[in-house]
């Protein structure tokens, strides 16, 4: 009796697999964005594939979020941007990842009606801990910054902070 | 390998990125606004008439005399009582009802010729947007509180002086009236059904003089007026809490359209605004003499009647009695209000016995108040203090120029034509 290949476990850590997931929660606009428009909730989607077994992931995101205001005024964005995530060396059940991205997002603004992509660049924290071997549930945290300036020479950027709660799934793709 | 290869799919993404990019500054353009809203208190649009201070008593003063004397408060039309302070506190103001400049503004106005609420400069309104391309026709301002102070409490049995009547304004207790609440109704509102949901102060209605179609690209400025300078007289009000009676005089707003007499309870219908929407960098300016004039510029064709104050008598004075207001719970107030109110049924059935007869009740007092809506506020006035006159930030456009003569604690009874005008900008 040898081992059944059904059974067969890829790796000794689930976390290593590519993973896929969802995430949810409020949207913020902090410092310079901060008044123009109001919090909101806002969520994504997003894919992960391992560097080998070293600590880096390399991982795709695209999320919606819609602002409103108290007034007439009303942000839409579709942040879409790769990131790179460092998991921490911790020797922990529960995984702490720091995330470095860049992308574009696509901005449209209200009452203008106007709208365009602009780039992004994503900075980020999460924490997670495993759901069995199939699941990671966890929270995370995403500072954005819409790089007007640098591609339109605009007074000021936009500065959103994303949190929220997250799951993704290990999928043993290569079995 | 396989890091390279990852570096360059990043890089790729990027420059594509970067091209794809757009040119607009748009969250300048949701951060900041171009439509700068300033809110004036004068009738003329700069340069206004310098603060007459004498008191303005009005003739509905009748429980305590204008002139009477007591104590300290020596109180007929002495300067020394005029109000010192005009507190305003806005809810909000909206733009053909779309929110737009919805944050609380409290704001507190000197009775001074330095005053930017009073000299001509205005106020700032923090406000958004509006949506380009479209047509706005009006301005609705929500006002919470309109105070003037020196406002003086009496007793009715004694004539008594009892004190400063105090209010709150920004959560504290201040010296003042706010006259906001007897202000929103007026005489013809009261005679009607709809007064029960009548309301000319939350929000006051303002007309946007030629419209404001917002372009995106321009600053604009959107100055909106109610007239209160020089528009200030004395009222006077039963103040009634549980069984104390007080006899409050006020300030408030010159009855100068829609005239108060005794007895009544409100003063409304005598609160006029403007607005109007100029670009700051596209306008010119008209210069003349007429000293000590007010001098307005209109639309071409537009008719100068629509800009001359109504009349402020009411149809007939002795057309419907009012109900008399008890001044007090003891037995002589009393006995008194249980007088007044056997003429007041007396008066009523001969009021009842007209009304069948003529049947011209309700055309004369919706005449009255038709002349009262008609009223309008000049978009562009100023005033002639003997330099001659500038009109500032004119929009191009033919203006018909006319000017009159200002009277106490009114608006001028007649205009006279200095001519046409062409504005071109410079």
């Amino acid at each position: 009796m040898g081992t059944t290949a059904l059974w067969a476990r890829p790796s000794a850590d689930p976390f290593l697999l590519p993973q896929a997931g969802v995430w949810f929660g409020p949207v913020t606009p902090v410092y310079t964005t901060y008044g123009a428009v109001s919090k909101s909730l806002g969520g994504g989607i997003y894919a992960r594939v391992n560097l080998g077994t070293s600590p880096f992931k390399i991982s795709y995101d695209l999320s919606y979020q819609k602002h409103d205001s108290k007034g007439v005024n009303g942000l839409m964005l579709v942040p879409n941007y790769g990131s790179l995530l460092y998991r921490l060396p911790f020797d922990s059940l529960i995984s702490y990842q720091l995330r470095l991205g860049v992308g574009g997002s696509y901005v449209r603004i209200y009452p203008y009606d106007k709208g365009q992509w602009d780039p992004l660049f994503v900075f980020g924290a999460e924490m997670s801990f495993p759901a069995g071997t199939i699941a990671n549930i966890g929270l995370r945290i995403d500072y954005l910054l819409l790089a007007e300036r640098l591609s339109t020479g605009a007074k000021r950027d936009g500065h959103i902070v994303n949190a929220g709660i997250t799951m993704n799934f290990n999928l043993n793709l290569f079995e | 390998m396989m890091m390279q290869k990852i570096f360059k799919i990043v890089l790729l993404t990027l420059v594509a990125l970067s091209i794809g990019c757009g040119k607009k500054p748009l969250f300048d353009m949701l951060s900041g606004s171009k439509v700068h809203v300033i809110v004036k208190g004068t009738y003329e649009s700069n340069n206004p008439r310098v603060w007459t201070t004498t008191v303005n008593n009005d003739d509905s003063m009748g429980i305590i005399p204008p002139n009477f004397v007591q104590g300290s408060i020596a109180a007929y039309n002495n300067p020394a009582y005029f109000p010192s302070i005009f507190k305003l506190d806005v809810a909000e103001i909206r733009i053909d009802g779309e929110k737009f400049a919805n944050n609380r503004r409290l704001f507190r106005c000197s009775t001074t010729d330095s005053e930017p609420f009073f000299d001509g400069t205005g106020i700032d309104f923090t406000s958004n947007d509006v949506v380009p391309g479209k047509t706005y026709s009006s301005i609705q301002m929500f006002t919470r509180k309109m105070i003037f102070d020196h406002a003086y409490s009496f007793d009715p049995i004694s004539a008594a002086f009892l004190g400063n009547v105090q209010t709150l304004f920004n959560e504290e207790k201040e010296d003042g009236f706010d006259f906001n609440p007897v202000q929103s109704l007026c005489m013809w509102d009261t005679l009607r059904m709809e007064q029960y949901y009548t309301n000319r102060i939350f929000p006051v209605n303002i007309p946007i003089s030629g419209g404001f179609n917002f372009d995106g690209d321009n600053e604009w400025v959107l100055e909106i007026r109610i007239v209160v300078k020089n528009m200030v007289k004395r009222y006077e009000t039963v103040h009634t809490d549980g069984d104390t009676y007080q006899i409050y005089h006020f300030f408030g707003l010159s009855d100068f359209a829609s005239e108060v007499q005794y007895g009544d309870s409100y003063i409304g219908g005598n609160l006029y605004g403007v607005a109007r929407a100029y670009r700051p960098d596209h306008v010119g300016t008209i210069i003349g003499s007429a000293t000590g004039q007010i001098v307005i510029a209109i639309p071409e064709f537009s008719p100068i009647t629509d800009y001359i104050a109504p009349s402020s008598s009411r149809p007939n004075d002795g057309f419907m009695p009012k109900a008399p207001v008890s001044t007090g719970s003891d037995f002589l107030s009393s006995l008194e209000y249980l007088a007044k109110y056997e003429r007041y049924k007396a008066a009523y059935g001969a009021f009842v016995a007209h009304v069948i007869t003529t049947f011209d009740f309700v055309s004369t007092w919706d005449g009255y108040q038709a002349d009262r809506d008609k009223f309008k506020i000049p978009m562009l006035a100023t005033y002639d203090n003997g330099s001659g006159y500038t009109i500032t930030n004119v929009p191009p456009g033919r203006y018909d120029v006319y000017r009159g003569t200002p009277v106490s604690g009114g608006l001028p009874t007649s205009y006279t034509s200095i001519g046409t005008v062409t504005v071109t900008v410079p």
